[in-house]
C-alpha cells in the first residue's frame, strides 16, 4: 500500500485526535483522497515543467529577437492597425527625421513627405486587408539630399504590425547603374547581327536578341515562354539541321563541363550555314550560366566553295591545254613520219605491178600509217589541232539521221530517247565532228550501262551568262545551243570526273578503249570555241552537257564539197622548201610526178637565196616550222621582192594553231602533214589556178 | 420520444433492468462500449435480440457516458423511439488512411438526401485522417444537412477501436445515421478550454495528419522534452499537449490531439491534419476552464434548440480531457446536466476526436480535446 499523502496525513492530524478505526469506507476514502493529491502534484510539476522550459525558449527568442535588431541596420516601428508607432528600436534611428522619442504615438504615414506618407498610408492598408506583408520604397530628403527608404510591413498577432525600415540609397545607385548596365548590354545585344542566347546553369532560358529569332527561324511564341528551358529551341532547331545528333552531342558535351567553350559549324537542310560558339559565365570560378552565339557564315561559305569550285575548274582547264600541247606536239613529229611512210608507201605501191609480191606488205605498211594518222588526228582533236571544216549544220537533223545508227550501237536494253527542240540554231561544226561527239558520248554512256538503262539525247537553245561563266572557267558568255546526253548509268566519281577528258584515261578494262574518245569530244568543243559540262553522281548516272556556239549568219551559207576525181597535174615551177628530209623527198617525188618543176631548199635562208637565183617560180610549197628561218620570215621575205608570189604552207599543226600562235595569218594556202599525194597534188593546183588578190601576209 | 437507457457492467450485469423494456419499438439503439466489454460480454447479441427490428449504431470508447456517469469497461446502450422522426444508416470500410476523403464522399452519398436533417457519424479512432474524413461528407451532404459525431476510442492504450454497425463490430470501418422530419429539433456545440503556451511554431514537415518538425526541428523531441517523465507514456501522455494550429492567415485555431508516435521515423500521427506552414503552439489544461468549456458547450445546444427543450443528449468529450480531470471527470458531465436540465437523457462517450461546428453557424471540423454536445427533441 502506498504511503498517504503528506498533505493528507497533516489533514488527518490536525483534523483527529485519535485517528479513525480502519475500515474499508475509510480505506477507500483516503486512498481516494491521496490519489488527487499525488495527481494534483503531477499535473502541477508537469505544468512548472513546462512553463519553465516555455519561459527559457521565448527567453531565448527573445534574445535573437534583439540580437537581429542590432546585427540589422534597419529601424524596428511596432505599429497598431492604424499606424501609431507603439515601440521603436534599432540602430537606423539616427537615419530619421525626427529623433526616436519624438516617433512614438505619432502614425507612421504622418511623416514630412506627402509621397511617403501616401506610400505608407496605402501599404497599411493592404496589411490590415489582407494580412500578409507588404514592402513599400520612397523618398525622403533629409538634410537637403534625397535618400530611399525601404519599408517592410508586416503584419503580427491581435492586429499589430511590423514596419522595418531600411536605408536603400545606395542600393538605390547601385540599382540604377545596374539598369543602365542592362540597357547597354540590351542594346549591345541587339545591335549585333550574330544570333545571342543566354541560358543559366541549369539551361534555363534567361535572354536573348532578335536575331536569334530570325536567324534560327524560331516562332515568337516559343521564344515568348519564357519558363521554357533551352530544350524547348534546341527540339525546335533539330529539325532544320543537316545532323541534329551532332547538334546535340555536342550540346551534351558542353553541358557537362559547365567551364567549357566550344565552336561548331551547324549546316541546316535549307543551306544556312551558322558558326555555332558556347562560352561559359563563370563567377567566383563556378559556372553559373553559359552564352551561345549564333553566325550566318552562309554567303562566306558559298563564295569559298564557288571560289574552290572555279580554282579547281582552272586547274582542270590548265591541266587540260598543257596536256593538248603535249599531245598535240607528239601528232605534229608523229605526222611527218607518218606523212613518209603514207606517201611513199603509196608511191611505191603506184609504181608496183599489180601481182608484186611484196605489194601486200606494202599495203599493210601503209594501212598501219593510216591507222597511225587516224590516232594522231584524234590526238590533234583533243589539242584543238585538228583542221575543221566549219558548216552551219542544225544538230537535231543530225541527231535525227543517225539515231537508229546509234540505237544499234547502244544495244537492245538501253533505250534511247530524242528530246530535240524544233527551234534549235544552228551551229558552225564540221558536220562530221558533231557525229564524232555523239558517237563517243553514247559509247561512253552504253559503258556506264552494262545492263541497260536509258540513254536521253536533248537539244535546246540557250544562254551562258556571266554568273556561270564566273563558276565555270573556260567558258565565254553568249548564245549556244545545247547538246546534253544523259545516261541512268553507274556515274562517276569526284576523281574519275577529274581525269575523264584526259587523253588515254578510262576506266575500262585493258584493251577495250583507247582512252580517246571523251578527250576528242573535249577538242573538238573547245577547237569550236564551246564548252563542255559534265554532272555525274555515283549510282545517279552522268550527263555531259556540250554548249556549242550559235553560228553567225554568214557562217550559215553552207558549201557543198567538190566531187573527188584524179589528182590534177601541172607543169609549173616550184620551190619546196622543208626541214624533214623524209617529207621534202615525199613532197620532192609527188610534185615531180606531177609534172612540176621543181627547186628544193631544206630552210628558208637557202630558200630566199634560191629564189634570187632562179628567180620566176609559180609556187613556193614550205615548212611552216623549221630552224634559223621558218615558214612566216621566208613568206615575207618573198613578197617584199615578188608581192604576188603564191605561197602554199605546210604543217603538223593545224592551220588555226598555226594562226592562234601569229605564226600565219588567217586565210593562208595551207595543208595539214600528214597529206596524201593527191590531197598535195589538188591544194597546189587549187593554189595556182586561184586568182591572185594581191600581197597577202603570211 | 421514447428514450430506454441501460447500461452493462461486468460485476451487475444489464441495470437499471433488462432490456427490452420500451413499450415502443425504438428506430434506433446507440451503444457505446470498453473494447474489452464489446469484445468479450455478448452484449450486442443481447441488443440484437432485445430491439431487432431497431438500427444498431455506435462504438468503442475511452469511458461511456450514461447519465452523469463516466465509466470505463462498460457498456451503456440507449433505444430512441422518435414519433415523428425517420433514421437511415449507412457503412463503409475505410481501408486505410489514405481513404478518409472517399469513405467520407462514399458515405454521404450513400444516404438519401431528400428531407434529411442531420448526420450523426461515428469512424474508427486510429486509422483515419478525421479532417479528411469529415471534409469528405461536407462535399457531398446538401449544404443545410449538419454533421456532429466522433472516433471511436480505445481507451488510453490506442490499439484497437471498433464501430457497431448491424449485428456485430468491426475495426477500420465507419458509418453514418441520418435523421429526416420536420420535427425534429437538433442543437449542437463544441468547445475546448484549453490554454495555448509558449511560443508559436511553425510546422516545416509534415504529411497529412503526420508531424515530423517544428521549426525545423524534432516535433517528438520537444513531446518529450515537455512531458518529461511522463515521456514513457507516450502515445497517452501527449494528450496532456494537445496542439493549436493556425493557419498562415490566421484563421480561427483548431485543437489536434496526439493518436499515434512512430519512433523510427521520429514521427507523430494527430487526429486531424497538420499542414505545412501553419503555426503550432502547446495547449495546456486547467480544471476549471475545462469544466467551463463544458457548460459553454451546452449553452450553445440550448440556445440553438430554442424553446425545445432537449429531450437526447450525445456527448462526445475527448479522452485527453479525460487523462487530465480524471477523478473529476463527472464534473464536466453534470455541468452539462446543470445547462439541459433533469429531462434530457445524457449518453455519449470519450473519444479519438469530435466532429462538430464550434457553433451552429460555424463550419464543421474534426476537433480534439473538446467537449461536443449534440441535443435532440421531437416537437408533439
Amino acid at each position: 500500500m502506498p504511503q498517504r499523502h503528506t498533505l493528507l496525513q497533516r489533514q488527518i492530524r490536525s483534523s483527529f485526535a485519535e485517528p479513525p478505526a480502519p475500515s474499508a469506507e475509510w480505506t477507500a476514502f483516503t486512498t481516494a483522497v491521496g490519489t488527487a493529491y499525488r495527481q494534483f502534484d503531477a499535473d502541477h510539476a508537469l505544468l512548472d515543467r513546462a512553463m519553465e522550459l516555455s519561459s527559457r525558449e521565448l527567453l531565448e527568442a527573445n534574445s535573437d529577437i534583439r540580437g537581429v535588431v542590432q546585427a540589422f541596420p534597419d529601424l524596428f516601428l511596432w505599429l497598431t492597425r492604424d499606424g501609431t508607432i507603439t515601440a521603436c528600436r534599432g540602430q537606423a534611428c539616427k537615419d530619421l527625421v525626427l529623433p526616436v522619442d519624438d516617433l512614438i504615438g505619432k502614425r507612421i504615414h504622418q511623416g514630412p513627405d506627402p509621397t511617403a506618407n501616401a506610400q505608407l498610408e496605402s501599404a497599411l492598408d493592404t496589411v490590415n486587408a489582407g494580412s500578409r506583408l507588404v514592402t513599400v520604397e520612397y523618398p525622403l530628403t533629409i538634410d537637403g539630399c534625397e535618400r530611399y527608404f525601404e519599408a517592410r510591413l508586416l503584419p503580427l498577432l491581435e492586429g499589430r504590425i511590423l514596419a522595418i525600415v531600411r536605408d536603400v540609397t545606395g542600393r538605390k545607385a547601385n540599382e540604377q547603374a545596374l539598369a543602365r548596365m542592362v540597357a547597354t548590354l540590351q542594346a549591345t545585344l541587339e545591335s549585333t547581327t550574330d544570333g545571342i542566347l543566354v541560358v543559366d546553369a541549369h539551361g534555363k532560358l534567361v535572354s536573348f536578341n532578335r536575331r536569334l529569332v530570325q536567324l534560327l527561324h524560331i516562332p515568337e511564341d516559343v521564344m515568348e515562354r519564357r519558363s521554357s528551358d533551352n530544350n524547348a529551341i534546341v527540339d525546335y532547331v533539330v529539325g532544320q539541321l543537316v545532323d541534329p545528333e551532332m547538334y546535340q552531342a555536342r550540346i551534351r558535351e558542353v553541358y557537362a563541363d559547365p567551364k567549357a567553350e566550344s565552336f561548331d559549324e551547324i549546316v541546316f537542310i535549307d543551306g544556312r550555314i551558322f558558326e555555332r560558339y558556347s562560352k561559359p559565365q563563370i563567377l567566383n570560378d563556378c559556372g553559373i550560366g553559359r552564352v551561345w552565339s549564333y553566325r550566318d557564315v552562309t554567303g562566306p561559305r558559298q563564295a569559298e566553295a564557288a571560289l574552290r569550285r572555279s580554282e579547281e575548274q582552272l586547274r582542270q582547264a590548265q591541266k587540260m591545254e598543257a596536256i593538248g600541247r603535249l599531245a598535240g606536239g607528239v601528232a605534229h613529229d608523229f605526222n611527218n613520219v607518218l606523212t613518209a611512210i603514207i606517201g611513199f608507201g603509196e608511191l611505191v605501191l603506184a609504181g608496183m605491178p599489180p601481182k608484186d609480191p611484196l605489194r601486200t606488205k606494202v599495203q599493210y605498211m601503209t594501212t598501219a600509217a593510216s591507222r597511225g594518222s587516224e590516232l594522231t588526228q584524234q590526238l590533234l582533236a583533243f589539242s584543238r589541232h585538228q583542221v575543221i571544216a566549219a558548216n552551219a549544220v542544225d544538230i537535231s537533223t543530225i541527231i535525227a539521221n543517225h539515231a537508229p545508227m546509234m540505237q544499234r550501237l547502244i544495244g537492245g536494253t538501253i533505250e534511247l530517247v530524242q528530246r530535240t527542240h524544233p527551234g534549235t540554231g544552228l551551229v558552225s561544226v564540221d558536220p562530221v565532228k558533231i557525229e564524232q561527239i555523239l558517237l563517243n558520248l553514247a559509247i561512253n554512256a552504253r559503258d556506264a550501262m552494262p545492263g541497260g538503262g536509258r540513254l536521253v539525247i536533248e537539244t535546246a537553245n540557250v544562254v551562258l551568262d556571266e554568273h556561270y561563266v564566273t563558276v565555270n572557267p573556260g567558258a565565254v558568255a553568249g548564245n549556244y545551243v545545247m547538246l546534253a546526253v544523259s545516261d541512268s548509268g553507274s556515274g562517276m566519281t569526284r576523281e574519275v570526273q577529274s581525269k575523264v577528258f584526259e587523253p588515254f584515261f578510262t576506266t575500262k578494262e585493258v584493251g577495250k578503249g583507247t582512252g580517246l574518245g571523251l578527250s576528242t569530244v573535249f577538242g573538238i568543243v573547245k577547237q569550236v570555241g564551246g564548252h563542255i559540262g559534265l554532272y555525274s553522281e555515283p549510282g545517279s548516272g552522268t550527263v555531259f552537257k556540250v554548249y556549242l556556239p550559235l553560228a553567225s549568219a554568214a557562217a550559215a551559207a553552207d558549201t557543198a564539197n567538190p566531187p573527188e576525181s584524179a589528182p590534177p597535174r601541172g607543169g609549173e615551177r616550184i620551190l619546196l622548201v622543208e626541214d624533214d628530209d623524209a617529207v621534202r623527198l615525199l613532197a620532192r617525188e609527188v610534185l615531180t610526178q606531177g609534172g612540176y618543176a621543181l627547186v628544193e631548199a631544206s630552210n628558208g635562208i637557202d630558200a630566199l637565196a634560191l629564189a634570187e637565183r632562179h628567180q620566176g617560180f609559180d609556187l613556193v610549197v614550205s615548212d611552216v616550222i623549221m630552224p634559223a628561218c621558218g615558214g612566216r620570215g621566208l613568206s615575207e621575205e618573198l613578197r617584199l621582192k615578188w608581192p604576188d608570189i603564191r605561197i602554199l604552207f605546210m604543217s603538223g599543226f593545224t592551220d588555226g594553231a598555226i594562226i592562234d600562235n601569229g605564226v600565219l595569218n588567217e586565210g593562208v594556202p595551207f595543208i595539214q602533214k600528214p597529206f596524201r599525194p593527191d590531197a598535195l597534188l589538188r591544194k597546189v593546183r587549187e593554189v595556182l589556178d586561184a586568182p591572185v588578190r594581191g600581197a597577202r601576209a603570211a | 420520444m421514447n428514450i430506454e437507457q441501460v447500461r452493462w457492467q461486468a460485476a451487475t450485469g444489464w441495470s437499471p433492468g433488462p432490456l427490452g423494456q420500451l413499450r415502443a419499438q425504438p428506430q434506433l439503439v446507440l451503444m457505446f462500449g470498453g473494447p474489452q466489454a464489446l469484445r468479450q460480454s455478448g452484449c450486442i447479441a443481447d441488443v440484437v435480440a432485445a430491439y431487432p427490428k431497431a438500427i444498431l449504431f455506435g462504438c468503442s470508447t475511452a469511458g461511456e457516458i450514461f447519465d452523469t456517469h463516466v465509466m470505463d469497461d462498460s457498456v451503456v446502450v440507449t433505444a430512441i423511439h422518435f414519433e415523428h422522426t425517420r433514421v437511415r444508416a449507412a457503412h463503409a470500410d475505410i481501408g486505410g488512411a489514405a481513404n478518409s476523403y472517399a469513405v467520407g464522399t462514399q458515405l454521404a452519398t450513400s444516404i438519401e438526401h431528400e428531407g434529411l436533417r442531420h448526420v450523426f457519424a461515428l469512424s474508427d479512432g486510429l486509422g483515419i485522417n478525421g479532417s479528411d474524413f469529415v471534409q469528405g461528407l461536407k462535399a457531398f451532404l446538401p449544404e443545410n444537412v449538419t454533421i456532429t459525431g466522433g472516433l471511436s476510442g480505445d481507451g488510453a492504450r490506442f490499439q484497437q477501436t471498433y464501430i457497431i454497425r448491424g449485428t456485430t463490430h468491426s475495426s477500420g470501418s465507419a458509418g453514418i445515421i441520418g435523421f429526416y422530419g420536420d420535427r425534429l429539433t437538433i442543437g449542437f456545440g463544441s468547445l475546448g478550454g484549453w490554454d495555448p503556451f509558449g511560443p508559436e511554431r511553425l510546422i516545416t514537415k509534415s504529411q497529412g495528419n503526420v508531424l515530423y518538425e517544428l521549426d525545423g526541428k524534432s516535433a517528438l523531441a520537444l513531446y518529450k522534452e515537455y512531458l518529461g517523465p511522463h515521456a514513457a507514456g507516450l502515445p497517452a501522455t501527449g494528450l496532456l499537449f494537445p496542439l493549436s494550429i493556425r493557419g498562415a492567415q490566421s484563421e480561427d485555431p483548431v485543437v489536434r490531439t496526439i493518436l499515434s508516435v512512430d519512433e523510427s521515423r521520429q514521427s507523430m500521427t494527430f487526429a486531424g491534419d497538420i499542414p505545412v506552414g501553419a503555426y503550432a503552439r502547446l495547449m495546456k489544461a486547467n480544471f476549471d476552464r475545462l469544466v467551463d468549456g463544458a457548460t459553454v458547450a451546452a449553452r450553445t445546444c440550448a440556445t440553438a434548440m430554442g424553446p425545445s427543450t432537449a429531450e437526447l443528449a450525445i456527448l462526445i468529450s475527448c479522452v485527453g480531457r479525460k487523462l487530465v480531470l480524471q477523478q473529476r471527470i463527472e464534473e464536466e458531465v453534470e455541468a452539462v446536466r446543470d445547462v439541459l436540465g433533469a429531462g434530457a437523457v445524457l449518453t455519449g462517450f470519450y473519444s479519438y476526436g469530435e466532429i462538430s461546428p464550434f457553433t451552429p453557424t460555424a463550419r464543421c471540423e474534426l476537433h480534439n480535446q473538446t467537449m461536443t454536445i449534440t441535443t435532440f427533441a421531437e416537437a408533439a
